[in-house]
């Protein structure tokens, strides 16, 4: 039903072009119109709504002290040097000393203590948590900050440093109620300049910006519901870009279209094979990894993802991704499954074709799917058909995603248990970029492994999720994740099947300057403006 | 319609009309479904679960209607859909004019505050606007088969009991009903050996067009992602060639058409063979069109 009211505003936005005739902002010519998805608040820090494209675009308003560059690694932005002490636990900082909020008052290290606070005192999903290590934060001057943590902390810089934007104190210090507030004061190289309720936002270029003048003088970004509507449009010219990447099976044509580009560049979003690790029979990793031989992952990049895209590495992490350890490799066979099975002693005892537990029951699994997303239904109809080859019964079953959630991650709380056999997940970009991912991801401890859906259980893992946890060395995170890897490739608790590359079209005559953030896209800051001069 | 013009000249009204050729064909094209259906496996050139070739391909020698989304052949995936939607579209029809019949049959026979009762109810479903209860329905239900056999099934069978609880109130006032009755019969028996018989031929009829309706909405529920998307149902290609830019990328000549043609012809089919039925089996149709 969604789709179907979303496909008639859709209708009615396309006729009158984009953005709509009813609506018609005041752009200039050099307008760069980039179509979204859906409409994302007042896109201040506690109104904005998705993360992606929601932050990416909030954060060109309200500015982070780091920002990550195009491989991902956070850098200082608002920050001029930085120091971090031995222990790892004391930060300091000196911001640059020309930084100016939209409203004219200067931006100060007062500010940044004022959001750090602000956070922990109104709850936020996203970064309440991040500054839950933070132990004090000192000001000295306008532009000298000291910020001490409880214990190192190896994602500090990517979280909160990177990640959270700094408010204005001037404006932000009486407000109670932040989710019903839609000031949009910030200090990034564009202010708000028009915006109306699920129609478009209009951004103008900060002249004043401490960074220099962004390349593009504005932005307009027409919210457009439906992915044929956005493309056709952009095809026709309407539009210049879009928030959404290009389908693989559109993706020849966009590149031989007139007048239109296309950036490709590494995703890291997975799709994965998800177990419960707690099953009575797929708790054996034995079996994880035969099932594991019977997927022909190469295939599934080939007829999904028509080739754009990057076969699933078994430590889960990326190729592209700076911690990826190459050592790791792991090549399906369907001979390796069938010996691994039969090692099992898991055989066809009555005849059916299916294989029997030692116990005489059939070797059946449910494997879940997302009944809205048809590259992954055709996956979990690929692997059932591979799986049915080799001896083992899957059924399987899409569902929408509020019940997906509640049978795999129920209230998004691994500490909440789990109810299922298989599962065709995914996650999103965000979660590769984090340092700690694979403790995230695998760690026994529900409340460090936050993510550990299938709820794996290894103390050799526990041991060095911890260890990485507090690693702030650069050299030592990488040689603690090349060991995890190791371990994640031998267990397998999740199955890595692939990662979509990112493919975004864009109109090179109206803006050609793109950055291609690794595994992110070209919705990024860099696209608009260079990093400042240290 | 001959069969007009055949009632029209001929004044005796008891006398039953053929089935017209619109009925007739109706009954062709249902025929050839049918055998489409039962014959999947010897028609269709490739096995539709199977990818046999690279997806996204063109009409070809090999592929009549080129590949989908992950190289299985969509002819074969059409020929064998012919199986699901047809299943789904008799069992639905069946779960509704069961219903119907069941809710018109006590209604019209025992009167009263539970024919009241009854025909309030029967109002209320017709009332509701159709799409929107489906699609929630539907998305409560969650996609499988069975949900969307009971989601049909559950919303058409209001019009069967409507019209079969009329033909009911005629049959009762009857004189061989009025003795069944006179001599003591009980309800079951007399609901049994002489209701029932009467209204069958009715109920066949409301069947056929409950069965029309039912593969329309199957197909459009597919169509939205609500049906099972690993059934190979018409409304299932659908989806897949919308979810996979057909509209964008041109294939919907091969991807779309084809799947629309089919199911257009069934329903048609089916609507066809079903009013052609009502009128020879409907005596108050029968009586209306004999005076006109």
């Amino acid at each position: 039903m969604r789709r179907g009211v979303g496909l008639l505003l859709v209708c009615a936005l396309a006729m009158g072009g984009a953005p709509p005739a009813a609506g018609q902002p005041t752009s200039q010519p050099s307008a760069l119109r980039m179509a979204i998805t859906r409409d994302e608040g007042a896109l201040n820090p506690y109104t904005y709504q998705t993360g992606y494209p929601g932050w990416n675009l909030m954060t060109l308003i309200y500015e982070p002290l780091f920002t990550p560059d195009a491989d991902n690694i956070p850098q200082p932005w608002l920050v001029r040097q930085y120091t971090v002490s031995q222990d790892g636990r004391t930060w300091t900082f000196a911001l640059h000393p020309n930084i100016r909020w939209h409203d004219g008052r200067p931006f100060t290290a007062d500010d940044v203590r004022f959001t750090y606070e602000y956070v922990r005192r109104n709850p936020h999903s996203r970064w309440t948590g991040q500054v839950r290590t933070i132990e004090s934060i000192e000001t000295s001057g306008p532009t000298g900050l000291t910020i001490r943590l409880n214990a190192p902390s190896s994602g500090f810089a990517a979280q909160p440093l990177a990640d959270l934007p700094i408010l204005p104190r001037h404006i932000w210090e009486n407000v109670a109620n932040p989710r019903q507030f839609n000031d949009v004061v910030g200090s990034g190289p564009y202010r708000l300049a028009e915006m109306r309720d699920g129609q478009f936002y209009r951004l103008v270029a900060n002249d004043q910006y401490f960074a220099g003048r962004p390349k593009v003088r504005e932005l307009v970004l027409p919210i457009i519901r439906d992915a044929t509507v956005t493309f056709t449009a952009l095809r026709a010219g309407e539009i210049d870009t879009t928030v959404r990447p290009l389908a693989p099976e559109v993706v020849a044509e966009f590149e031989r279209a007139a007048g239109m580009r296309v950036a490709r560049g590494a995703g890291y979003a997975s799709t994965i094979l998800q177990f419960n690790a707690e099953h009575p029979v797929l708790r054996e990793p034995k079996l994880r990894v035969a099932i594991a031989n019977a997927i022909n992952t190469r295939l599934m990049v080939r007829l999904l993802l028509l080739g754009y895209g990057v076969v699933g590495s078994p430590g889960y992490i990326h190729p592209s991704s700076p911690f990826y350890n190459p050592a790791v490799t792991f090549t399906a066979s369907k001979s390796r499954a069938v010996q691994l099975l039969n090692e099992l002693n898991y055989v066809d005892r009555n005849g059916d074709g299916i294989r029997d537990l030692p116990d005489g029951a059939a070797l059946r699994f449910t494997l879940l799917t997302l009944a809205g997303n048809p590259v992954r239904i055709r996956g979990a109809d690929l692997i059932r058909s591979w799986l049915r080859d080799v001896g083992i019964d899957v059924r399987v079953v899409a569902q929408e995603d509020a019940s997906i959630i509640a049978q795999v991650w129920p209230d998004f709380d691994v500490c909440k248990g789990r109810r299922f056999d298989m599962a065709v997940f995914g996650w999103s970009a965000p979660v590769m970029n984090r340092t700690t991912a694979l403790r995230d991801l695998f760690h026994s401890d529900c409340r460090q492994g936050t993510i550990n859906i299938g709820g794996y259980r290894n103390p050799a893992l526990d041991r060095l999720g911890a260890d990485l946890a507090a690693a702030v060395d650069p050299a030592r995170q990488k040689q603690i994740l090349f060991e995890m890897q190791k371990i994640v490739a031998a267990d397998l608790p999740v199955h890595t099947l692939f990662y979509q590359d990112g493919i975004y079209a864009y109109r090179p005559d109206r803006h050609a300057a793109w950055v291609y953030q690794k595994g992110q896209g070209i919705v990024n800051k860099l696209s608009f403006i260079d990093p400042p001069r240290r | 319609m001959s069969t007009l013009a055949a009632a029209a000249g001929l004044p005796a009204v008891r006398r039953r009309p053929a089935l017209g050729a619109a009925g007739w064909a109706g009954v062709l094209v249902l025929a050839a479904l049918v055998v489409m259906a039962l014959f999947a496996p010897s028609l269709s050139p490739h096995d539709p679960e199977e990818t046999v070739g690279d997806p996204f391909q063109p009409p070809s020698r090999a592929h009549w209607l080129g590949t989908n989304d992950i190289g299985q052949d969509i002819a074969s995936e059409l020929i064998h859909g012919a199986r699901i939607s047809l299943t789904i579209g008799f069992l639905a029809a069946a779960i509704a004019v069961g219903i119907g019949t069941a809710v018109g049959v006590v209604a019209g026979y025992f009167g009263g505050w539970t024919e009241a009762t009854l025909m309030r109810a029967v109002d209320l479903v017709l009332v509701v606007p159709f799409l929107p209860l489906m699609i929630l329905l539907a998305a409560y239900l969650g996609p499988s088969f069975w949900n969307i056999i009971i989601v049909i099934g559950a919303l058409v069978w209001a019009r069967p009991a409507r019209v079969i609880r009329a033909q009911v109130l005629a049959v009762k006032a009857l004189d061989y009903v009025e003795a069944a009755c006179a001599i003591g019969c009980r309800h079951g028996r007399v609901i049994v050996r002489h209701i029932l018989p009467s209204v069958l031929p009715l109920a066949l009829a409301q069947f056929i067009l409950a069965a029309s309706n039912a593969i329309l909405i199957e197909a459009s529920l597919s169509f939205l992602g609500l049906g099972d998307p690993t059934a190979k149902s018409w409304g299932t290609v659908l989806y897949y060639a919308q979810a996979r830019n057909a509209f964008l990328s041109g294939a919907w000549v091969w991807w779309v058409i084809p799947p629309g043609v089919l199911i257009t012809a069934a329903t048609l089919g089916f609507a066809f063979t079903g009013f052609a039925l009502e009128e020879v089996l409907n005596p108050r149709m029968r009586g209306r069109r004999g005076a006109g």
